[in-house]
């Protein structure tokens, strides 16, 4: 059958009354035979009809029941029909495939790399932005509590909030749950097997209002979440499964975190991270756990301490802003005292954040940056859909005359279309499934390398199989069109003539689609070369200190230890690390990388301290080493020395405080008063250092300042930083072995680099140059491939041009050139507009990007001379071929 | 003198169309005369109900249809078996049979004199 088989579908409704008047026609037969027969018996005329209408029955019901029966019959035959038909030309395109594996390998190829980096990227975005995390029932109904409250002239939201303010908000109506969560980094065990688990504190009502239910056992209740209750704890499920071998007697087992015995009561249902991303080892009851973990509860009193989140669901979908409206009324009638004190904003009200992130301004950093890897992934997939579409092309250019011939003989131009369509649909779904492969294969890896922190077990692999399958389709039809356009246009006479050129409309199609993939790998490349400049400038940052040769070393000990007894197992552990011979300097610190301590303050000379919008002023007490150890540049006066410790306070200021409190005049010999009360001594100024990042890469300058950690002062040491000769790397598991050798009652010790604990905030760059720079050199091998079959194709359609110039005296070099002329314009031309694209659309990048400017001229340069040489590199092969042609085979071609 | 006609039991129609349909091409006025003769006037058949299982039949693939000309140089239905309608006719054959002769060792002497 010539005819396709969807015009026989439409034609069925044409079948419906044929069907019909054959029916008539078949009881009108049978009637009529009837009354025959019964007439040849002795009937008359008019009793032989009363009698054949009474044997017939009940006339209508039966004609409605077989007109019932022949429509769905004929349905059936026109379906089995059509599938017969598409079974066929499935059949011939895998049959096209099979005759040219060549070209079939190409085109699956480029469209696997295509679909299957969609692939790979959807499953990451889908996880970050468009899925809320697993195990929430009805997450829409379900949104975090932040508090947005102008401070120091800025709007600011903050996430975490006071114990006080999770008991003001359970008692809103308007919430049908409420529940408060905290995460921090515990050690779970004693001595070497110990290890650092992220445990989440939650109170009992974070579970039913998540409505989540336990993989094992139960989650903990009310009676669990009391002060002084006996400890419960809950374990993830990656925990149990990997640490505990998924031991089904772990109920009623005891575990010690930090320190304290919790009894095991349940297992969390596998990829349950709660409201957030990262995985949770352990779920513990947030008001005895916290209590037993610091030893008091001084977290619980007062407002001071914001470190509790706040998921919230609502009761009733229309009335969220009077909810919130009384929960804010609420939150101000507890900060009244700050409030009239000039404290707190006046107008702070609580807002909500939902679960799937916001894709506004004030959504993360790190979602925006997946949600730009998405763009540039469609880029290639869109690069590799023009590359697909040239191949096409270039086919259907060579077949033009068995097309003609075809169409010459009666063949409609929609079957050659649809013959087109169907063998591009079948590469597509081929490539597809490939992609989807390598996709799943290097998709761990990727998601390892760009989000490490993230649980990826609740992710849904079924929607990324669902996208790739639409994806493979659209880039299917997408690469079809150009092909399809040309099969529908094409001219019996031109076609079928001699000796045909190769110009016309078909290769400008071909030069447009090679020119729009050198502008779009173009565009990558800039991409690529921005992100990688702004990780070397990240990289390059100064801290302050001496990030590559100090070690942070985290030690805890085995019993509950505060004041003097604190103070002096880390003066034993700084001993014990200075007998270590690669060890040149250790001190302690009371706020490690990422903490900060404000106190009451008072500067001779002012009434008060000066506010930033970095906050602070943040001081850090610190023992005689810390100096030294992290390598703090001295710009005026001196460090903190041993002398210092146990004689009058001294301090040394940051240069960012030094110009806060006193500009222009010499801080030096100048007083603070710090701490509660009247008649402080005058904590003497005795130097001025560089800035030192206090926890971040990037952060605002805030104002810091250094005092003594001495035995009198109610503050704790918590961190020691040492500083090494040789690789820190290699040095920190030496760390950790000699003080667990040296030091007595020690429960756990971490050691990290210093590299490695700033590392996350380079994970956007990082995450930027990865795949721009993967995704670059993608494009820039699809698209030099792309330009190389362009003009292989070229060439081979002018042997016989080429072979009459060369007879007739043409230079070789001569007609090389031009070859080369041709590909390094399409590069050329390619350059430019992509260029001019990148130069519009950089700017939008701004914010990604660290002290580099999105119009970088060098980046720009690079980029515009990599694809260049790329562009001359695709020439070359071709240019020598087009002087290979021996002028007497030219001249018999026809 | 004869015993008034019995309505068919459900589903037994169907089978009587197939094995009316055995030796070869019939149309549908063949089929109910055929019936009708076999059964010397006992079953009660609405020409309908024929007409709709033969269309049920040809539905089902157990029949397969062609218009031709009758005997009488009119344009009539064809109908004949297909394989898979050969098949389902020896099946239900032997169904009906074991049926029936079930049927009869229950009801043992009554069936017999009931007969004549």
């Amino acid at each position: 059958m010539t005819e396709p088989g969807w015009r026989r579908l439409f034609r069925i409704a044409a079948f419906r009354s044929d069907a019909h008047r054959d029916l008539s026609e078949e009881l009108e037969f049978h009637r009529w035979r009837t009354v025959q027969g019964l007439v040849a018996k002795g009937w008359t005329e008019a009793d032989a009809q009363r009698e054949a209408r009474r044997r017939f029955g009940d006339r209508e019901r039966y004609l409605r029941e077989m007109e019932r029966i022949d429509k769905r019959r004929l349905r059936m035959e026109g379906w089995t029909m059509w599938m017969a038909d598409r079974w066929s030309d499935l059949r011939i395109s895998l049959r096209s495939v099979a005759r040219q594996p060549g070209f079939a390998a190409a085109v699956i190829l480029t469209f696997a790399l295509g679909i299957g980096a969609n692939a790979a990227l959807f499953g990451i975005v889908d996880r970050l932005i468009l899925q809320p995390p697993a195990h929430i029932q009805d997450a829409d109904q379900v949104v975090q509590l932040e508090v947005e409250r102008t401070f120091l002239g800025r709007v600011i939201r903050s996430e975490s909030m006071a114990w006080e303010d999770y008991l003001d908000a359970a008692e809103v109506a308007g919430f049908s749950g409420v529940g408060g969560y905290s995460s921090f980094g515990l050690t779970l065990g004693e001595g070497m097997g110990a290890r650092r688990i992220n445990a989440v504190f939650a109170t009992h009502d974070l579970f039913p209002t998540l409505g989540v239910t336990p993989h094992m056992g139960r989650f903990y209740g009310p009676d669990e979440d009391g002060f002084g209750a006996p400890l419960v704890a809950v374990l993830g499920y990656d925990l149990w499964a990997g640490q505990y071998g998924g031991d089904q007697g772990i109920l009623g087992t005891t575990v010690r975190i930090a320190g304290a015995p919790y009894t095991v009561v349940g297992v969390a249902p596998r990829g349950f991270t709660g409201m957030e991303l990262e995985r949770v080892d352990a779920w513990l009851p947030m008001r005895p756990a916290k209590v037993a973990t610091d030893g008091d509860d001084t977290w619980f009193s007062g407002r001071g301490y914001h470190w509790v989140r706040l998921a919230v669901r609502f009761r009733d979908a229309d009335s969220r802003q009077a909810t919130l409206d009384q929960a804010t009324a609420l939150h101000l009638a507890g900060y009244q005292e700050s409030i009239d004190e000039g404290r707190y904003d006046p107008n702070a009200r609580l807002v909500t954040q939902p679960l799937v992130a916001a894709l506004g301004p004030d959504s993360p950093p790190g979602d925006r940056v997946a949600l730009w890897l998405a763009g540039v992934s469609a880029l290639v997939l869109l690069i590799a859909c023009a590359n697909v579409a040239n191949l096409l092309l270039a086919r259907s250019l060579r077949r033009r005359r068995e097309s003609a011939v075809r169409l010459a003989l009666g063949i409609s131009p929609w079957r050659l279309v649809e013959q087109n369509v169907l063998d591009t649909l079948v590469l597509a779904f081929m490539g597809g499934a490939t992609g989807l492969a390598m996709a799943f294969w290097g998709g761990s890896a990727l998601r390892s390398r760009l989000v490490p922190d993230v649980d990826w077990t609740g992710a849904s692999d079924g929607r990324v199989v669902a996208f790739t399958i639409g994806v493979s389709a659209l880039a299917g039809l997408v690469s079809a069109v150009a092909p399809g356009v040309m099969a529908l246009r094409q001219r019996l006479s031109g076609a079928l003539a001699h000796g045909s050129r190769g110009a016309g409309s078909g290769s400008r199609i071909r030069a447009a689609l090679t020119l729009g993939q050198a502008a779009l790998a173009t565009l990558l490349l800039v991409g690529a070369g921005l992100f990688i400049q702004s990780m070397s400038s990240a990289r390059q940052t100064d801290m302050g200190f001496d990030v590559d040769h100090v070690v942070a070393v985290d030690v805890e000990p085995s019993s509950e230890m505060s004041g003097v007894e604190l103070k002096d197992f880390f003066s034993r552990a700084e001993q014990t690390l200075s007998t270590i011979p690669f060890v040149q300097a250790v001190g302690a610190t009371g706020s490690p990388w990422g903490w900060g301590f404000g106190e009451r303050l008072a500067a001779e000379g002012l009434d008060s301290i000066p506010r930033t919008p970095a906050g602070g002023p943040y001081y850090h007490r610190v023992t005689a080493g810390y100096f030294p150890a992290m390598g703090l540049r001295v710009i005026q006066g001196r460090g903190l020395e041993e002398a210092d410790f146990g004689g009058a306070p001294v301090a040394v200021l940051n240069e960012t405080m030094a110009d806060l409190l006193w500009p222009g005049q010499d801080p030096l010999g100048k007083c603070l008063y710090t701490g509660p009360g009247n008649d402080l001594p005058c904590t003497q100024v005795v130097g001025v250092t560089a800035y030192a990042h206090r926890g971040g890469v990037v952060e605002e300058e805030a104002p810091q300042y250094y005092l003594t950690l001495t035995a009198q002062e109610d503050d704790d040491p918590r961190a020691l930083q040492v500083r090494v000769s040789g690789d820190p790397d290699v040095a920190a598991p030496q760390i950790v072995q000699s003080l667990y050798a040296g030091l007595s009652g020690l429960r756990h010790v971490r050691a990290r680099p210093m590299r490695a604990v700033i590392d996350p905030d380079f994970r956007e760059w990082r995450m930027g140059m990865t795949v721009f720079t993967l995704f670059g050199v993608l494009a820039l091998l699809v698209a030099g491939v792309g330009l190389y079959s362009l003009l292989a194709f070229d060439v081979a359609e002018r042997r016989r041009e080429f072979g009459i110039r060369l007879a007739l005296g043409a230079s070789a070099d001569g007609l090389r050139a031009r070859v080369l002329y041709r590909a390094m314009a399409l590069a050329g031309a390619g350059v430019t507009l992509g260029l001019a694209a990148a130069f519009a659309l950089a700017p939008r990048a701004g914010d990604l990007l660290f002290e580099t400017s999105p119009r970088d001229p060098m980046v720009f340069l690079g980029a515009a001379a990599v694809l260049l040489a790329a562009g001359a590199m695709a020439g070359v092969l071709p240019a020598r071929r087009a002087t290979q042609v021996a002028p007497s085979e030219a001249l018999k071609l026809e | 003198m004869a015993a008034p006609p019995l309505p068919l039991l459900p589903g037994t129609l169907d089978v009587l169309v197939l094995a009316a349909l055995e030796p070869g091409l019939r149309h549908g006025y063949d089929v109910a005369e055929w019936i009708r003769e076999r059964s010397e006037e006992t079953l009660q058949v609405d020409d309908g109900a024929l007409y709709t299982s033969l269309h049920r039949l040809e539905k089902r693939g157990l029949l397969a249809s062609e218009w031709g000309m009758s005997e009488s140089n009119r344009r009539a239905k064809f109908y004949r078996l297909t394989a898979e309608g050969t098949r389902r006719l020896d099946e239900e054959s032997r169904s009906w049979s074991r049926y029936a002769a079930a049927v009869f060792r229950v009801l043992g002497n009554r069936a017999q004199t009931a007969g004549t």
